[in-house]
């Protein structure tokens, strides 16, 4: 029997070629009832939070779709605090095409920018986002704004798409280099684009609005500052999903109240701070003490490396709630944590995308992801190679040979985020068991 | 930094000596050619092909860009190189290679920073990066920078794309980067000019005002005189600020690959009166380029043949039957007729025949694909008076000599009335007793509309390809589509997944036909499809469940091939697999309008070389 979100994704196939408001409506109303079942989730464990968080983003994507002259297409990388300051809604490639791939839909519509001629290599979460766009079912945002920031996809699918909508197209170019000469520049361009976002929008810009925003931003950036440095003291049932929430809670939500609850209740998961009294809160929220797991208990911890396949079921198998494997990171939440100083935030926001380990060298990331990894206490890696990211297949060599250096084995695995067709499922759970048998061992 | 302060007229002369030059590759067209010279490097551009990438790809991953990987084979071999921070790929590439050469290495390898736009504050980050790179070279090269090496190529530097251009209808090669051993395939094929507009030929510079070419002359002077002192040191650093200045914005405001934040200025390449049609070449993993085609054919009036290559050898057949299918339906804009002269080819077959004087005068084609050949006979009228199927087999001449052979058997004395024959299909090329050879793209275009005029779009599913071709009113070519580099949607797939099924191939054609569970197969690459059956048969599902899906996943490719191609009806199908009901009807379904199937989908192209055969006589 088909699942709900099985039922749905079929509703949404075959209203796409004729009825795209159709698609729309329905694909609008079950993320505000995944928003609405999300609310109604009490409590602070690690799954009840995190069905709580991803209600919420379901919300914004369901608020983006539904109020689309309130909505400012952005890259994950954009920082949004801003946004949120003008009362702005961010939607992003990734968001949307997880929830599609959540929703069994994104493989027609990335079907559909292929047969616009996007390349098949494209990476799937920009290319399902176009396909909703030349679908129809995507409605065109007030504006499209993105950063040049680690991923060329960038370069390309905002500037088509703003084409395709003639709507306005605001780029903030990152030097590929660290340093206070690329932070003011970087916060001038910032300012430059708030203050044509101010004109789209019709909507005068507050400073002090954006400096609250950006208190519960620093508030959030230093929960999950405590929280990677306390994560190797604890086993917790994280998920594919609640390690995808995490970065979306350090990325384009960020100074959003409910990502700050988010990191506090992830971080008091493992017990806040303080030993004695850590252990006990992390026993009622969920988490295990590393002193508390047993060796008979201990599955092995792996740290993630790029976005995870949180719509493959095979892998949440493997990967959820800590029965098989326990996920203890992901490379991309740890990827920009400079403190945001609600006093300077151009600044501030300028220096979290120069100063994030994805911007230049490969070494950047490798090195953050593998300090993130020995303070989780990793036992493993899984770089992901999400299809179509160059960034992430270029390094994969280089980040497998420092990580094994250091003692942390690597598998390198294929797949894909969100497109079913790219991944050759089977192949996929062989090669992730073979490995966590080998880590076990 | 001083920069001339340790000049002398013979390290000013050395970077003039194109001899006591190192030579430096780069890879892009921002790269700052004219400040290697005046530092004493030669730049060359790098764009050989590699027979593999298997050194590459330990390194890095088999899915990173094609010309990422080349450059790294490249560069293992050694040498300096220069490059710039172009995209996702060229930065790994970069990477990979820093970590190989380590701290120190004898080489230099540079990454330069590029900037995604020509704003004032994009020029200042650029000219600061320049600097630092002119830092880099003095201190490698040990040749200062002298100020009039760089004048003199910044002159002979191409000032605007015209430049490029000759007098004279042409064709451009557009898109992504092409290999060397690429652009000579296309040039060989096309009967026209052809100009390489890709990054690769279109780097332009504009000319160094007046002023500056006379401080850096002048500057140049008092070095060789030894007056530098005299001078004072700020005159020195002034002039090099103020020429990295320039510099900086006349590498910028090049026609903008695709990687810049604003690529309207694009258009004008394809603005020029005398272009007649472009190739456009995108590169295996690199993604930039599809979004320019998507643009280009949108907005462009001109035939556009797209191609992908990854800067390895091409396998000559495919990129022969596109660019001749090309030129084909292309050349009519140059007042060329599309089929070559009649040659000398077929004169041992009229010998062997014995070219007799018979009133009958009949035509004959004959199609070389990968599974069957077949070859069709016509009489003047345009009536098919005999026809075989064959198998090719190992090679594409012993099947066209079979299928001759049961061609003479059906017809007796009467084959020697066979005035012209014309090959056609992937062996054209090594059929001796054709008297010339025309694309299957064209063939197909013929026959379907010889069988049916109202045909508007052809979908023609063969053994190792699938093609979707555009026709106007008259039957010609309008556009085409071809996927050849993979099974997927091929008669081979259908071929393979037979196999597994344990199937032949008329009992999966009838088992699509019926089914209950609506099963979808979601993998694009036959090899990961396989498995994907393999697994819904251990799941227990039904041969016929399984079969329709195998039938929706060739439908959809193709139906979105068809829309890519922007194919309106009436559809008509032709090639072996037109023979499954099963696929036509998914087909249908996916196009939402009928699709004809002729009484011999199989004999299309060999008719229609048949009936340009008859047309050329």
């Amino acid at each position: 029997m088909d699942s709900p979100a099985q039922i749905v994704g079929s509703w949404v196939d075959r209203s796409l070629p004729h009825e795209p408001e159709r698609a729309r409506r329905l694909l609008e109303t079950t993320y505000s009832l995944v928003g609405a079942a999300g609310r109604l989730r009490i409590g602070a464990s690690v799954p009840m939070a995190t069905e709580r968080y991803n209600g919420v983003i379901a919300s914004t994507v369901a608020r983006g779709l539904r109020h689309p002259e309130d909505s400012v297409l952005v890259n994950i990388f954009m920082p949004c605090e801003p946004l949120r300051a003008l009362s702005a809604t961010p939607l992003f490639p990734e968001a949307i095409s997880v929830y599609l791939a959540n929703t069994c839909c994104a493989t027609p519509f990335a079907q559909a920018a292929e047969d616009h001629d996007v390349p098949e290599t494209f990476c799937s979460y920009h290319k399902v986002m176009i396909g909703m766009a030349e679908t129809g079912v995507l409605p065109k945002p007030k504006a499209i704004v993105n950063t040049t920031l680690a991923c060329d996809a960038n370069q390309v699918s905002f500037a088509h798409l703003a084409k395709r909508w003639n709507a306005p197209h605001l780029v903030v170019d990152v030097p590929n280099a660290s340093g206070e000469e690329a932070v003011r520049d970087v916060a001038g361009q910032l300012r430059r684009t708030v203050a044509a976002l101010e004109e789209i929008l019709g909507r005068s810009f507050d400073e002090e609005r954006l400096r609250k925003v950006m208190g519960a931003s620093a508030k959030t950036v230093s929960a999950v500052r405590a929280f990677r440095r306390l994560r190797g003291e604890a086993t917790l049932p994280m998920t594919t999903t609640g390690e995808l929430c995490l970065v979306i809670a350090t990325h384009c939500m960020l100074g959003h109240p409910a990502s700050l609850r988010f990191a506090n209740e992830m971080l008091s998961a493992l017990g806040g701070s303080g030993g004695a009294r850590r252990s006990r809160k992390a026993a009622a929220n969920g988490g295990v003490t590393a002193s508390a797991r047993g060796a008979s208990c201990r599955v092995p911890r792996i740290f993630w490396i790029h976005t995870l396949p949180n719509w493959q079921m095979s892998m949440r198998g493997v990967f959820d709630g800590a029965v098989s494997a326990e996920l203890v990171g992901c490379d991309l939440s740890y990827e920009s944590l400079a403190l945001p100083d609600p006093e300077h935030p151009f600044e501030s926001l300028a220096r979290r995308i120069v100063e994030s380990s994805n911007n230049g060298a490969a070494e950047r990331r490798i090195q953050c992801a593998l300090e993130s990894a020995k303070q989780a206490r990793a036992d493993g890696a899984v770089l992901f190679c999400h299809w179509g990211c160059k960034q992430t297949m270029g390094l994969s060599a280089l980040a497998k040979e420092e990580f094994e250096r250091e003692g942390i084995p690597v598998l390198v695995l294929d797949g894909d985020g969100c497109d079913p067709r790219n991944v050759a499922d089977g192949q996929m759970i062989t090669r992730t068991n073979a490995f966590l048998e080998a880590v076990r061992s | 930094m001083s920069w001339m302060a340790s000049a002398c007229g013979s390290g000013a002369s050395a970077a003039a000596d194109a001899e006591a030059m190192r030579p430096c590759a780069y890879f892009c067209k921002y790269t700052p050619l004219e400040l290697l010279a005046a530092c004493g490097f030669r730049p060359h551009l790098a764009d050989a092909e590699c027979a593999q990438f298997e050194q590459a790809e330990v390194r890095t991953h088999v899915n990173l860009c094609s010309h990422a990987k080349m450059l790294i084979e490249t560069a293992l071999a050694g040498g300096d190189m220069v490059l710039m921070d172009c995209c996702d790929s060229i930065r790994r590439a970069f990477d990979v290679l820093h970590v190989e050469d380590g701290e120190g290495g004898d080489r230099l390898l540079e990454l330069v920073d590029l900037p995604h736009d020509e704003s004032s504050c994009a020029r200042m980050r650029f000219a600061e990066g320049l600097s630092a790179l002119a830092a880099t070279l003095v201190q490698r090269s040990g040749v200062p920078f002298s100020p009039a090496a760089f004048a003199k190529a910044c002159e002979s530097a191409n000032g605007q794309v015209a430049d490029l251009l000759p007098e004279e209808p042409f064709f451009a090669v557009m898109g992504a980067r092409a290999s060397d051993g690429l652009l000579d395939a296309i040039r060989s094929s096309l009967g026209a000019p052809v100009v390489d507009l890709t990054c690769g030929g279109n780097r332009t510079l504009p000319p160094l005002p007046e002023e500056l070419r006379e401080r850096c002359l002048a500057a140049e002077m008092c070095l060789a005189a030894g007056t530098e002192a005299d001078r004072g040191q700020g005159d020195g650093d002034a002039l090099f600020a103020d020429c990295m200045d320039w510099y900086a914005h006349g590498l910028l405001m090049q026609i903008p690959c695709m990687r810049m934040a604003d690529v309207a200025r694009r258009r004008e390449l394809t603005e020029h009166p005398d272009l007649v049609g472009v190739i456009y070449n995108t590169v295996k993993f690199c993604d930039f380029y599809g979004f320019d085609y998507i643009r280009l054919k949108e907005e462009a009036p001109l035939p556009i043949l797209k191609i992908e290559s990854d800067y390895r050898p091409q396998p000559p057949g495919q990129l022969s039957t596109r660019l001749e299918a090309f030129w084909e339906s292309a050349s009519g804009a140059l007042g060329k007729g599309a089929v070559r002269a009649p040659s000398a080819r077929g004169e041992s077959r009229k010998a062997e025949m014995g070219e007799v004087a018979m009133e009958e005068a009949l035509f004959a084609g004959i199609d070389s694909g990968s599974t069957s050949t077949n070859m069709v006979v016509i009489d003047e009228s345009g009536e098919m008076v005999a026809s075989a199927i064959v198998r090719t087999g190992p090679k594409a001449s012993m099947g066209a000599e079979a299928a001759l052979a049961a061609i003479k058997e059906q017809m007796g004395e009467r084959a020697s009335a066979i005035r012209r024959i014309f090959a056609t299909g992937y062996g054209r090329g090594n059929i001796s007793f054709a008297d010339d050879a025309v694309t299957e793209i064209t063939c197909h275009g013929r026959g379907a509309h010889a069988i049916a005029p109202q045909i508007r779009t052809i979908v023609d599913i063969g053994g190792q390809d699938s093609k979707v071709i555009c026709l106007h009113e008259d039957g010609t070519v309008a556009n085409f589509i071809m996927n050849d580099k993979c099974a997927a949607g091929t008669g081979r797939f259908l071929e393979a997944m037979a196999r597994t099924l344990e199937l032949s191939l008329p009992e999966l054609a009838q088992a699509g036909q019926r089914w209950d569970q609506d099963l979808t197969i979601s993998a694009m690459c036959t090899v990961f499809a396989e498995s994907e059956v393999i697994s819904l048969i251990a799941d227990d599902h039904a041969h016929d469940d399984i079969v329709h899906g195998l039938n929706k996943s060739i439908a959809s490719r193709t139906a979105s091939m068809v829309a890519r191609a922007k194919g309106e009806g009436p559809f008509m199908m032709t090639g072996g697999v037109a023979r499954n009901r099963g696929v036509v009807a998914e087909l249908e379904r996916k196009l939402g309008a009928s699709v004809f199937v002729g009484k011999d989908p199989d004999l299309c192209g060999a008719l229609g070389a048949a009936l340009l055969a008859r047309e050329s006589s």
